[in-house]
């Protein structure tokens, strides 16, 4: 039971030993260190120091006889004072953060270049994201899947193909090697690709990767959502890695 | 007067230029949206008092919004202030308390400390903060269209920064253009002249990002008033924002939201 109250003190915020040596004192009643001490199984030094402690947050008062000094706990109901005073020292907390909150905000942004992570649901958000690529300024490389793009946006694709060719928009695109895919590339010049078919049986995978400028788009065509990443060191990286998939997969070409 | 939230607008020779009228929010102003936010945070949290400088707007729509808690809403007003605003923030508030603001920027703390009756209080300084309130503004606009501009109105910048944060959630392409005064103390756009802000650099980083702020002299800010003073329940601190075609060239297909800020609904 002791211990279980022990904790419990700990919770409100004292030590181990002002614990102890608090509900030391509430057995024993005003007592000297060395009492205190002996009891409560903490050597005198230490006792000394946390009994002063206590005294500091008004669970122990001091009393002074013929140069003795005298230890008695205060009532517990100060217990309830204490976290009441500290919980309105930290709602005052709260609201002066609030008001720095602005302050560390223009820090956070004027700290350099830093990811920034959109987040796209559905159908139209897929689509957003695709439209998104038609802002790209160098080659987009992807990792995609013919079939699950065409199911998933039925209608689509035709017109987006278009659209990026338009825009002078090239693409270098690992395909898993499908019927669809294979008639796919045949439009590969008109379209701006390059392609790479590679086994469906070993390199299946449903969602589309693209990487492009500073960017990286994950796109979930069965889950339905797209993710794009800003990021110059994800999108190097991402870039990098591709390259050398599509080193490995010219040995299918 | 039209209710209609958003709703489109002749101005100058843009075609497709709409309202956003937050005068039609319960007190009558913007400050509606983040006062809400900021009460019920000190409702749940059991704040005392909650504390202000103001130039009326912020601490009439804040002390309507407590009317019915426990919490007690201090404005501290500059001594400049007029004497109708003064007597209506007497009318709503618990306390008004008029120094000279021109001379000392306060700090949060003082601000806590003048408004402060005993130890036992728990208050909080509502000056600033709570620029997040805004966004939802943006999302409300991109329900119906997704603009290529947004017109705002610049004082301590809070708005400003709540709508860009918007516009980067909500659509990243729409660019915030934000209009502000020149002078830094009682300019006749009243709400908006302010000797300090601590969304400074915040602002700055947002011009860098490519949105933009347009500060304009006094002669400007009443030219624009006259003119458009009667598109919409506005004063001259809102009304600023129709300034903004003199300052940039717009395309004629660009969909322009701007954003009535609104004014004091009196009763």
């Amino acid at each position: 039971m002791e211990s279980h109250i022990e904790e419990k003190l700990i919770n409100y915020g004292l030590s181990q030993k002002e614990a102890r040596v608090y509900l030391t004192l509430l057995e024993i009643g005003t007592a000297l260190v060395t009492d205190v001490a002996k009891k409560a199984d903490i050597n005198r030094s230490t006792s000394y120091v946390v009994l002063e402690s206590l005294a500091r947050s008004g669970l122990v008062s001091i009393t002074e006889r013929k140069n003795i000094r005298l230890y008695t706990p205060a009532p517990p109901e100060r217990i309830i004072l204490n976290l009441e005073n500290n919980a309105k020292k930290y709602v005052e907390l709260v609201g002066s953060a609030k008001l720095i909150l602005p302050e560390l905000k223009s820090m956070y942004s004027g700290s350099g270049p830093k990811p920034k992570i959109q987040f796209f649901e559905g159908i139209e958000g897929i689509k957003t994201a695709y439209e998104d690529t038609l802002t790209s300024k160098e080659t987009i490389l992807a990792f995609a899947s013919i079939e699950s793009m065409h199911a998933a946006l039925p209608g689509f694709f035709p017109d987006y193909y278009k659209r990026r060719a338009r825009k002078n928009i090239k693409i270098k695109s690992i395909f898993p090697d499908t019927p669809e895919a294979q008639e796919r590339i045949k439009n590969n010049k008109e379209e701006k690709r390059e392609a790479i078919l590679v086994p469906k049986e070993k390199y299946s995978f449903t969602p589309e990767i693209n990487i492009y400028d500073n960017k990286v788009v994950f796109m979930s065509l069965k889950e339905r959502f797209a993710l794009v990443i800003e990021s110059e060191e994800l999108a190097d990286a991402l870039k990098k890695s591709f390259e050398l998939a599509w080193l490995g997969a010219k040995k299918y070409e | 007067m039209n209710s209609e939230k958003l709703r489109k607008i002749t101005i100058s020779n843009l075609s497709a230029a709409y309202l956003f009228d937050e005068n039609i929010n319960k007190f009558g102003t913007i400050k509606d949206r983040r006062n809400k936010k900021v009460l019920e945070d000190a409702i749940r949290l059991h704040v005392d008092k909650l504390v202000l400088i103001t130039s009326g707007n912020n601490g009439y729509s804040l002390s309507r919004l407590a009317k019915n808690t426990t919490i007690k809403i201090v404005c501290i007003v500059s001594r400049n202030l007029d004497n109708e605003t003064k007597e209506l923030l007497k009318n709503v508030s618990y306390q008004v308390i008029e120094l000279n603001l021109e001379q000392k920027i306060l700090r949060p703390e003082e601000i806590i400390s003048i408004a402060r009756e005993n130890d036992q209080e728990v208050i909080w300084d509502v000056t600033n903060g709570y620029e997040e309130s805004y966004i939802s503004i943006v999302e409300e606009i991109c329900r119906k269209i997704i603009p290529d501009y947004i017109m705002c109105p610049v004082g301590s910048g809070g708005i400003y920064i709540g709508i860009i944060e918007g516009v980067e959630k909500y659509c990243p392409k729409t660019k915030v253009i934000g209009i502000g005064t020149q002078s830094t103390y009682q300019s006749f756009a009243d709400k908006l002249s302010t000797p300090w802000t601590p969304y400074a650099r915040a602002i700055e980083n947002k011009i860098l990002q490519g949105h933009f702020l347009f500060r304009l002299s006094d002669e400007e800010i009443k030219k624009t008033y006259l003119q458009y003073k009667n598109i919409a329940s506005v004063e001259p601190s809102s009304s600023i924002v129709f300034a903004a075609p003199s300052h940039f060239k717009f395309k004629p297909s660009d969909k322009i939201v701007f954003i009535n800020s609104g004014k004091m609904k009196w009763k």
